[in-house]
C-alpha cells in the first residue's frame, strides 16, 4: 500500500512539473511575457527594471527554474488590478467556490441516488421513464443555459430567490460561511442547483446501471429468497454494493464540478475563483490568469490522486494490478 | 466487409437460395428508420442544417448589416410589426369666403385616402363661412393623431374643436370636419387658405418580429439563423480537424505500438483526465480570444476522444485476417493502414463525431457565453444568449430565450442522431 502510494505520489507531481512547463511555455513562450507580467502604463525605466527584476533578460531554461523556484514560495507576482499577490487573490475566493462545489455535489447525491434507485427498480414505469428522459435533459442542455433558466423562472418570474451575488455570511464555530445565514442560503440555492444538474443525471444513470446490475445477482435473490422485506434488501444488500462505483465516480467528478463552477460563478456573479477568473482574462490580469491555472491544476491532480488511494483501499484489486505493471 | 453477418436461420437451409447479402449503407438506413425518434431528429437536423446554410437568404433582414437596422426597434417583443414611418400631409384648404364654392382634393398614391371633397357656403352677412370637408373612404376608418386646423383668418373663430392655449392653431375631431363654421368678428372677404396637418399614427408593416429584437433593433430570428450557421461551423469545421488528427494518431499508436503508443497514449490521458471546459479555459486564458484560437481549443480538446476510440478499434481490427492478407501482399504500411484499416475504423469513429460535434457547439456557445469564445462580429448562438442576459432580469426574456431554444433543438438533435448510430454501429449491441 505505501509502495502505491509513494508510486501515485511520484506520478502526480511529475504531471504538476509537466504542466507547470506548459503553463510557463504558454506565458513566457508563446506570448510575451514583458507585456503579460508588466503592466501596460509601465514608464520605459520602470519597465527596464522589472524585465532585470524578472530575470526575463536570462534564457528559457533558466527563467523556468526560476519560476519554479517563485512558484515553490508561492510568490506568482502582483495582480495588475488589486495590486495584491496573485496567489492570495486565488485562494481568497477558493471557499466560495468549494462551498458552492460541496452544496452541488451533496444535491447531485441526495437528489440522484434515490431517483436513479427508483429508476433502476422500476425501469418500465412511468415515472422511471420520466425520471431517464429528465436525465438526458440534464446531460444535453448547456450549463449556462440550464443557470439562465433558473433565473428566469425563480428570480424574475416567481421573485422567490436573488438572481445573483453570495449574500451575507454567517458564523459558526469560527468558519465563516453562506452555510451559516438565511440570506446566505437564499443566494447558494440557484447556484448550486444550477452546479449540481449535470452531476445529478450522471449519478441518476450510474445508479440506475448499478441497481439493474445488481438486482439479479444471486445474492439479492437469495435475501429476498429468505423473506426479507424489499425496503432492507434494497437498503441494505443492493444499495450497499452499489456504493462502490458511486464512491469513485463522485470523487472524480468533484475536480470537474470545481471546473464547472467556472460557468456557474459567471451566470450567477458569485465571487469565486471562477468568477475570478473570468474578469481576470477581460482585464489581462495575467499574473492572476497564472496563478489560478496553477491552483486548479494542483487541486486537480491532488483530488485524482487522493480517489486513487481511496480506491485502493477499497478496492484491492486495484493496487493489485498497478503493482504487477 | 468482414462484418456482414448472414443470419443463421438462411445459412443452415441449403435448399434455400442463398441471401444476396445487404450492402452496409442500406442495412444502417434500415436499421436508422426504425427508430421515430432519430428520424424525427434527422429531419430535424436537417432543417436546422438548411436554415444554417441558407441563412443568407431566407433570413428576414440581415442583422450584421447596420443599414437595415432600426434602433427605434430595439427591444421589441416578439410577434411586434416593423413599420414604415407613418403617411402625413398637410392639406391646403384654399376658402373663398365671398361665394358658395367647392373643390376637389387629390392625394397621391401611397396615401389611405382617395379624395376628398371640400365645399363652403357663406352665410349671408354674418362674417361666417359653412365648410364641408368629406374624405373617401371616411377620416375615421384610419388611425390619425389628432387634426390640427391652422392659419385661420385673423381674428376668426370656430364652432368646433379647440384652439391651442397660446399656438395659432385648432385641434378638431375627425368628425367635425364634415361641417363647421367660421365666424370672425371683422369682415370674411378676402380669400384664405386654411391648413390642415393630417398624420398617421402608424405606418405600413414590413415585416413581423416573429421572436423580438435585441438591445440594438435586430430582428431575433434573423439573428439567431445567423447565430445557428457560426455555431454549426465552428463546431463541424473544429471537429473534422480534431478527427482527422485523432484519428492519425489513434491508428499510428495502434499500429506501431511500443514507445510511440505509450508516449500518445499517456497524452491521451492526461488530457482527458481534466474536464473539457477546464482545458478550453486554460488554452483561451494563454492564448487570447479569436475564431481561430477558439477552434484551435476545440481541436485540442476533442481530439483525444478520437485518438482513445481509434485505438482501441484499431487494435481489434488490426488483429483481423484481412489486415494480413494485405500485409502478406507486401503493400505499404501506409497502404495498409489507410486503404484497409481505416474504412474498418470508421463505424465507431463517426459515432463518436457526432457527439463529439454536439459536445463542441455546447462548448464554443459556453465559451462565448463566458465572453472568451469567438468575438462581437461574428456572434454565435452563445454569445447572443450572453448578449440577451443583461435585458433577461428586466422581464425581455426573448433576447436570451429563443437562440437558447436554438441551441438546445440543435444539440438534442444531434444527440438523437448519434445515440441511433451508436446502437447500429455498436458491434456488441448487433443482432
Amino acid at each position: 500500500m505505501t509502495v502505491f502510494i509513494i508510486r501515485r505520489l511520484m506520478q502526480s507531481i511529475l504531471v504538476i512539473l509537466v504542466m507547470t512547463v506548459l503553463v510557463f511555455a504558454g506565458v513566457y513562450a508563446i506570448g510575451n511575457p514583458v507585456e503579460i507580467l508588466i503592466s501596460q502604463d509601465a514608464t520605459e525605466a520602470e519597465r527596464a527594471a522589472a524585465i532585470a527584476r524578472l530575470g526575463l533578460d536570462r534564457s528559457l531554461p533558466e527563467q523556468y527554474l526560476a519560476f519554479l523556484g517563485n512558484l515553490v514560495r508561492g510568490d506568482l507576482g502582483t495582480s495588475f488590478v488589486f495590486g495584491e499577490p496573485a496567489l492570495q487573490l486565488v485562494l481568497q475566493r477558493f471557499p466560495a467556490t468549494m462551498e458552492l462545489a460541496i452544496c452541488a455535489m451533496i444535491l447531485a447525491i441526495f437528489i440522484g441516488v434515490p431517483l436513479g434507485l427508483y429508476a433502476g427498480l422500476k425501469p418500465e414505469s412511468i415515472a422511471g421513464r420520466t425520471i431517464m428522459t429528465g436525465s438526458i435533459f440534464g446531460f444535453s442542455l448547456p450549463n449556462f443555459w440550464q443557470g439562465l433558466m433558473l433565473i428566469m423562472l425563480f428570480a424574475v418570474i416567481l421573485q422567490w430567490l436573488p438572481a445573483g451575488g453570495r449574500g451575507e455570511r454567517g458564523e459558526f464555530l469560527g468558519i465563516e460561511s453562506s452555510f451559516f445565514s438565511w440570506d446566505g442560503i437564499s443566494h447558494l440555492i440557484l447556484p448550486a442547483i444550477n452546479l449540481a444538474l449535470f452531476k445529478t443525471s450522471l449519478v441518476i444513470r450510474l445508479t440506475r446501471a448499478s441497481v439493474r446490475e445488481t438486482i439479479n445477482l444471486d445474492y439479492v435473490k437469495f435475501a429476498r429468497a429468505k423473506g426479507l422485506r424489499p425496503r432492507r434488501v434494497i437498503g441494505l444488500h443492493v444499495l450497499k454494493n452499489i456504493m462502490i462505483p458511486l464512491v469513485t465516480i463522485i470523487g472524480l467528478e468533484f475536480g470537474s464540478v470545481i471546473a464547472f463552477a467556472v460557468v456557474t460563478e459567471t451566470v450567477f456573479a458569485w465571487p469565486g475563483m471562477g468568477k475570478l477568473i473570468i474578469d481576470s482574462i477581460f482585464q489581462l490580469d495575467r499574473p492572476v490568469i497564472v496563478a489560478y491555472l496553477i491552483v486548479i491544476v494542483c487541486l486537480f491532480i491532488t483530488i485524482n490522486l487522493i480517489v486513487d488511494i481511496l480506491y485502493a483501499i477499497l478496492d484491492p484489486r486495484v493496487r493489485l494490478s498497478d503493482q504487477k505493471a | 466487409m468482414s462484418s456482414i453477418e448472414i443470419d443463421p436461420g438462411t445459412a443452415s437451409a441449403p435448399d434455400q437460395k442463398p441471401v444476396k447479402p445487404v450492402p452496409l449503407a442500406v442495412r444502417i438506413a434500415r436499421d436508422f428508420v426504425e427508430s421515430p425518434l432519430a428520424v424525427l431528429g434527422l429531419v430535424i437536423l436537417l432543417c436546422i442544417v438548411s436554415i444554417a446554410i441558407l441563412a443568407t437568404v431566407i433570413a428576414p433582414q440581415n442583422p450584421y448589416d447596420l443599414s437595415e437596422i432600426r434602433l427605434e426597434d430595439s427591444r421589441q417583443p416578439p410577434g411586434s410589426l416593423r413599420m414604415t414611418d407613418p403617411w402625413e400631409t398637410d392639406l391646403i384648404l384654399a376658402i373663398d369666403p365671398t361665394a358658395e364654392g367647392r373643390t376637389e382634393i387629390t392625394f397621391p398614391d401611397e396615401a389611405p385616402f382617395d379624395g376628398a371633397v371640400l365645399s363652403w357656403t357663406p352665410v349671408g352677412d354674418e362674417n361666417a363661412v359653412v365648410v364641408r370637408l368629406v374624405f373617401d373612404p371616411a377620416l375615421d376608418s384610419v388611425p390619425l393623431e389628432p387634426l390640427r386646423l391652422d392659419e385661420l383668418p385673423r381674428g376668426a373663430d370656430l364652432n368646433v374643436g379647440e384652439k391651442h392655449s397660446f399656438r395659432s392653431f385648432w385641434t378638431v375631431e375627425p368628425a367635425d370636419l364634415e361641417e363647421f363654421t367660421i365666424s370672425s368678428d371683422r369682415a370674411l372677404d378676402q380669400p384664405f387658405e386654411l391648413e390642415l396637418a393630417v398624420h398617421g399614427t402608424e405606418g405600413e408593416t414590413i415585416m413581423t418580429y416573429w421572436l423580438g429584437t435585441d438591445g440594438q433593433g435586430r430582428d431575433m430570428l434573423s439573428a439567431i439563423m445567423y447565430g445557428l450557421r457560426t455555431s454549426l461551423a465552428v463546431g463541424v469545421v473544429s471537429c473534422f480537424f480534431a478527427m482527422v488528427i485523432g484519428l492519425s494518431l489513434g491508428m499510428i499508436a495502434a499500429f506501431f505500438g511500443g514507445r510511440i503508443e505509450t508516449v500518445i497514449m499517456r497524452i491521451v490521458d492526461l488530457q482527458l483526465s481534466f474536464p473539457t471546459i477546464l482545458v478550453a479555459l486554460m488554452l483561451l486564458a494563454i492564448l487570447g480570444s479569436g475564431v481561430e484560437k477558439v477552434m484551435l481549443a476545440l481541436v485540442i480538446v476533442q481530439w483525444a476522444y478520437f485518438a482513445r476510440t481509434a485505438r482501441s478499434v484499431a487494435l481489434v481490427e488490426r488483429s483481423k485476417e484481412y489486415v494480413e492478407a494485405a500485409q502478406c501482399l507486401a503493400l505499404s504500411r501506409t497502404r495498409v493502414i489507410f486503404r484497409h484499416l481505416l474504412p474498418n475504423c470508421l463505424p465507431p469513429i463517426i459515432v463518436v463525431a457526432t457527439v463529439q460535434v454536439a459536445n463542441a457547439i455546447a462548448l464554443e456557445a459556453t465559451l462565448s457565453f463566458l465572453g472568451i469564445g469567438l468575438p462581437v462580429t461574428e456572434p454565435s448562438l452563445g454569445l447572443l444568449i450572453s448578449n440577451g442576459f443583461e435585458y433577461m432580469l428586466s422581464g425581455r426574456y426573448w433576447i436570451s430565450v429563443y437562440p437558447g431554444i436554438a441551441l438546445l433543438i440543435t444539440i438534442i438533435a444531434i444527440n438523437l442522431v448519434g445515440d441511433r448510430l451508436r446502437d447500429i454501429l455498436n458491434p456488441r449491441l448487433n443482432r
